[in-house]
């Protein structure tokens, strides 16, 4: 039973697509449903750690513990509800290649126990991303995927920039030597390091002041490669951060400085939001501005706040994936995702979703965005942070504003054009709903699960 | 996560609710299948929702239940109000009762910090550190004036009121405005305890500066139901200043009022329903001379009004009694007077209002009037008996809150008859008056009628002259409609009716909406954010170079 399975199981099932050409998406759902079962057979177990070794500074390894087996969890969840919304279309070649290259990549991003195994998966990722932009095969989406590619290389410049300076200061790539020595080196090379650091996984995870070319992407794309890219890509790139910032002990003044730059990039997304006349533009400023909540919990090193910045990983994935999904369905009946189609469509059921992502995404209660909210606030509070609450809660108004103008804008008194929505995604989209009510319901056993994740994340260093 | 917990002030105001949403659901229900108005019909799902909110916030045990309770209670009415109201009535709707929502949340997360406890009972204030009491009785106090409707944050009262269904009026004026007065209650006298300061104080003047400005409002209407809905601001607004007072007396006299100010809105609003259902028509200018139509309905009116004004022999007496008294035994001089000064304007709107639709020339008899089912009596019966009832036995009130006021820590007040009410060092028999009244009013009817013939001469209504001239019949001789409009031209009160403080309001909505703007082409300048992210990278370089 090896964590590479993980990496290695998506990359090969890839080379299927030439002979079974027209049971991909069987292959597909079988292949993230088996993957799901074999992550939660590791459930409860000892965290691993595993090298593929050459030389122990060199060292391939792979970490599994209880914060990066949730993520995988996580983001098998997500691929298997991806992949079974997919069942209802014939030929999915190129997506299968890609989304299991994605996962491969996700997965061995959060699982990486070196820094340059993490490089690797980087590029992986980022490489997939650009590919999945350009698949809608339009005008916009190549010049999309072509603007996302230079800034991607910019990302991966500076990370590569870290990971030399380290190199050349610590003489090892694995995270643990690394993050036993780091405190002992230069202080300028400290700085650059972070530096380099931020700058690379903050353009990737979409952070202020380097998210200004994702809205932009989120348009050229497709929703169904949005609903990745919101749930799972930004995702794994915040926890790598993270992940590294806590390992490396990154001194408190810096975390200050993320949760100040997490603040304001919530603000702003949330100000540009209002104004936004296109759907995807909406959703994908609200991704913005959840990422700089969840930098702001993440950023306090308390598990409290961190549990709670797990909790709402969790529930703006499933969210998110929601929404773009619907907003899939609406785009295909509609061919615009102009927020005009929001007074146009008529469909019980997917008002009904949108209001639950919507008021979820605001922290509403009884859905479980407020149970992640709430953790994060108390938090706060315990830390007497209470500038933070003030700012969260007055700009969750200004982010209150635009879901409920478009919520309120149903129901004026044009003609309407029904919305069929097929039994399938009806099916998929339900089970999401219900998620979220249940968690906003009875959180105890994601919370506790959530402070699990959240000690075993802020004391990596110490496993 | 859910705590729940039977409390005599949670029985008050869930029986409120309870005979509300029933006696309101009768009328729905009774008209369904009526297929002109079934398509803005409200939904039933939501009203449920609402009604289990309500549930949820008056017999909730932890601050959590509560809140969930009070974010329920606002979105399933926003939505209710979506299926009518204009969007820029909704967003002002949202954005208070939500703003309203994250203090109190704000508020709660506070308290916790300290006391490491969501409960009520084991909430110990004291833990607190005094310099953050006021921060947390200032946003609750922000969440309480938004759901009551005090100025300043009353902006999203009026605008919803009218646009919403005329039934679903009702609900938000009689109960929604009323769990802002529970939060208060239940806050302030239970969990944070009281403490005379200058907060307070300004708080009562808050009240009392709404109930004159929103008179003042309330008059100058020519909407029916903006009319009640200014009416229904200035109301909350005693209840807001006698509630500040937190003495026995104060809270009891608040709670009185609350329970007939829901009774006396239930009627109004369910009779302008029923006047709007029939007419069409909801604009006192539209109307006119209805009395000799609909008989019943001007009397339910008349019921309805005697109790606004709060002028004996109607139960609305009581609990002015109970405010005018407690406000003399606090020495609270000032305050009674405004108070008084605000009542006695009441009045004039009081009597635009019957004046308006139901007495004066017959405005308009060409539109064909719809048949009024039955079901819509029902509220304006429930509210005229217990209006009526409550007057002859005032006491019963008081029995009905010493619960409450035992549960809160004060003594509970002594009551020698049912018929008797006292208010400290006063007290009125109801019984007494009523008999008065009635036995003035059926004298001075049976001497009408005696003298009917003798008195009464048929004549023409446009059988004057004036001027020189004769008015014909297209001419409006009912000003019923222009009660209010010579105010303007009253210098102090004419400031009032012209000024509003929805500039300010509208000032920040413009300034977000201009910052959004401006933001937003951040993100559509990619050429020139790779060229900041290239001109970055070269700065490090070159900071690096040098070091």
């Amino acid at each position: 039973m090896s964590t590479l399975y993980f990496v290695v199981v998506p990359l090969l099932a890839s080379f299927l697509t030439p002979f079974f050409k027209d049971y991909l998406r069987y292959i597909s759902v079988a292949l993230n449903l088996l993957l799901l079962v074999f992550a939660l057979s590791f459930m409860g177990a000892e965290p691993i750690r595993e090298y593929i070794s050459f030389d122990s500074a060199l060292s391939i390894s792979f970490v599994l513990d209880s914060a990066s087996l949730f993520f995988i969890v996580l983001f098998l969840v997500i691929m298997t509800l991806f992949s079974l919304y997919h069942l209802q279309e014939k030929s999915r070649k190129d997506s299968f290649i890609l989304t299991n290259m994605l996962l491969a990549s996700v997965s061995g991003l959060v699982l990486s126990g070196d820094i340059f195994n993490i490089y690797i998966f980087f590029e992986i990722a980022s490489i997939t991303a650009y590919i999945l932009t350009s698949l809608a095969k339009d005008k916009k989406a190549y010049s999309g995927a072509i603007r996302y590619m230079i800034i991607g290389s910019f990302a991966s410049i500076f990370l590569l920039i870290a990971i030399m300076t380290i190199y050349l200061n610590i003489g090892s790539l694995n995270l643990e030597t690394i993050a036993k020595e780091f405190n002992s080196i230069n202080p300028n090379s400290q700085f650059l390091i972070i530096l380099s650091l931020f700058i690379g996984f903050g353009i990737k995870s979409e952070i202020f002041p380097l998210n200004f070319w994702v809205v932009d992407i989120y348009q050229a794309s497709s929703n169904r490669v949005n609903a990745l890219f919101s749930a799972i890509l930004s995702k794994a790139y915040i926890f790598v951060f993270f992940h590294i910032a806590y390992i490396l002990h990154v001194n408190t003044k810096y975390l200050g400085f993320l949760a100040i730059i997490g603040i304001i990039s919530f603000a702003i997304a949330e100000l540009s939001a209002l104004s936004s006349k296109d759907l995807k533009r909406v959703l994908a400023y609200s991704t913005l501005g959840q990422i700089g909540v969840l930098f702001v919990a993440l950023s306090s090193s308390s598990v409290d706040v961190v549990s709670g910045a797990i909790f709402l990983i969790t529930l703006h994935s499933i969210t998110k994936l929601m929404l773009f999904l619907s907003l899939d369905i609406l785009e295909q009946k509609f061919k615009t995702t102009s927020i005009e189609i929001f007074k146009k469509f008529n469909s019980l059921f997917l008002t009904v979703i949108f209001a639950i992502g919507f008021l979820s995404l605001l922290g509403i209660p009884p859905f479980g965005g407020f149970i992640a909210k709430l953790t994060i606030l108390k938090g706060l509070a315990g830390l007497r942070e209470y500038l933070l609450i003030g700012a969260i809660l007055l700009i969750s108004l200004i982010e209150a504003v635009y879901f409920f103008r478009l919520l309120g804008s149903r129901d004026s008194s044009q003609t309407k054009e029904s919305v069929e929505v097929a039994l399938l995604p009806k099916v998929l989209l339900s089970i999401m709903a219900i998620a979220i009510v249940y968690f906003g319901l009875f959180p105890d056993a994601l919370l506790d699960i959530s402070k699990s994740v959240a000690t075993s994340l802020i004391g990596g260093a110490d496993v | 996560m859910f705590n729940f917990s039977v409390t005599p002030m949670g029985n008050l105001f869930f029986g409120l609710t309870v005979i509300v949403f029933v006696s309101l659901a009768i009328v729905r229900f009774a008209s369904f299948g009526d297929k002109a108005s079934d398509s803005k019909q409200n939904n039933p799902f939501l009203c449920l929702l609402l009604f289990t909110a309500l549930g949820i916030i008056f017999y909730a045990s932890d601050l959590i239940t509560l809140f969930i309770g009070w974010e329920v209670m606002s979105w399933s009415s926003y939505f209710i109000l979506a299926n009518r109201a204009k969007i820029k009535t909704l967003q002002k709707y949202i954005i208070f009762n939500l703003g309203a929502g994250f203090a109190l949340l704000g508020a709660i997360v506070l308290i916790y910090s300290f006391t490491g406890t969501m409960l009520y009972e084991q909430i110990d204030f004291s833990k607190v550190p005094t310099m953050l009491h006021l921060p947390i009785s200032i946003l609750l106090i922000i969440t309480i004036f938004v759901k009551s409707g005090v100025m300043p944050f009353h902006h999203w009262v009026v605008d919803s009121y009218e646009e919403s269904d005329n039934l679903f009026s009702a609900v938000l004026s009689a109960i929604i405005s009323k769990a802002g007065i529970f939060l208060f209650i239940l806050m302030f006298g239970q969990i944070i305890g009281i403490k005379q300061n200058l907060l307070f104080d300004i708080v009562a003047w808050l009240g009392v500066i709404t109930s004159v400005i929103a008179t003042f409002k309330a008059i100058s209407q020519d909407s029916m139901k903006r009319l009640l809905a200014y009416s229904s601001i200035a109301q909350l607004g005693y209840i807001v200043t006698i509630l500040s007072i937190f003495s026995a007396s104060g809270v009891e006299a608040g709670l009185y009022h609350t329970i007939i100010h829901t009774f006396v809105k239930l009627l109004l609003f369910v009779n302008i329903a029923s006047i709007i259902y029939i007419t069409g028509k909801s604009k006192f200018s539209e109307l006119g001379g209805l009395i000799y139509r609909y008989p019943l309905l001007f009397v339910m009116l008349l019921i309805g009004i005697i109790s606004l004004a709060g002028v004996p022999p109607l139960a609305g007496f009581n609990s002015k009694f109970l405010i005018y008294t407690t406000l003399l035994e606090e020495k609270k001089a000032l305050l009674l007077v405004a108070i008084m000064f605000s009542s006695a304007s009441a009045f004039l709107y009081c009597f635009k209002l019957i004046y308006g639709i139901y007495l004066g020339q017959v405005v308009d008899d060409k539109t064909e009037h719809k048949e009024l089912p039955n079901s819509y009596y029902i509220p304006q019966i429930i509210g005229s008996i217990v209006l009526i009832g409550l007057g002859i036995f005032p006491s019963f009130g008081t029995i009905i809150i010493n619960s409450t006021l035992t549960t809160l820590g004060f003594e509970p007040t002594v009551y020698t008859s049912l018929t008797e009410l006292n208010g400290g060092f006063a007290s009125f028999n109801g019984a007494m008056i009523i008999s008065i009244f009635a036995s003035i009013f059926i004298a001075v009817l049976l001497i009408s009628l005696a003298l009917k013939n003798r008195l009464q001469e048929r004549r023409d209504r446009y059988d004057i002259s004036y001027c020189g001239e004769t008015p014909n019949p297209s001419v409006n001789l009912h000003y019923g409609y222009g009660i209010g409009e010579e105010l303007r031209r009253i210098s102090f009160i004419g400031i009032i009716l012209r000024n509003s403080s929805q500039a300010s309001w509208e000032w920040l909505a413009t300034i977000t909406k201009d910052s959004s703007t401006v933001l937003k082409q951040l993100y559509s300048l990619t050429v020139q954010n790779i060229g900041v992210l290239t001109l970055l990278f070269f700065t490090i370089l070159l900071f690096v170079g040098v070091k």
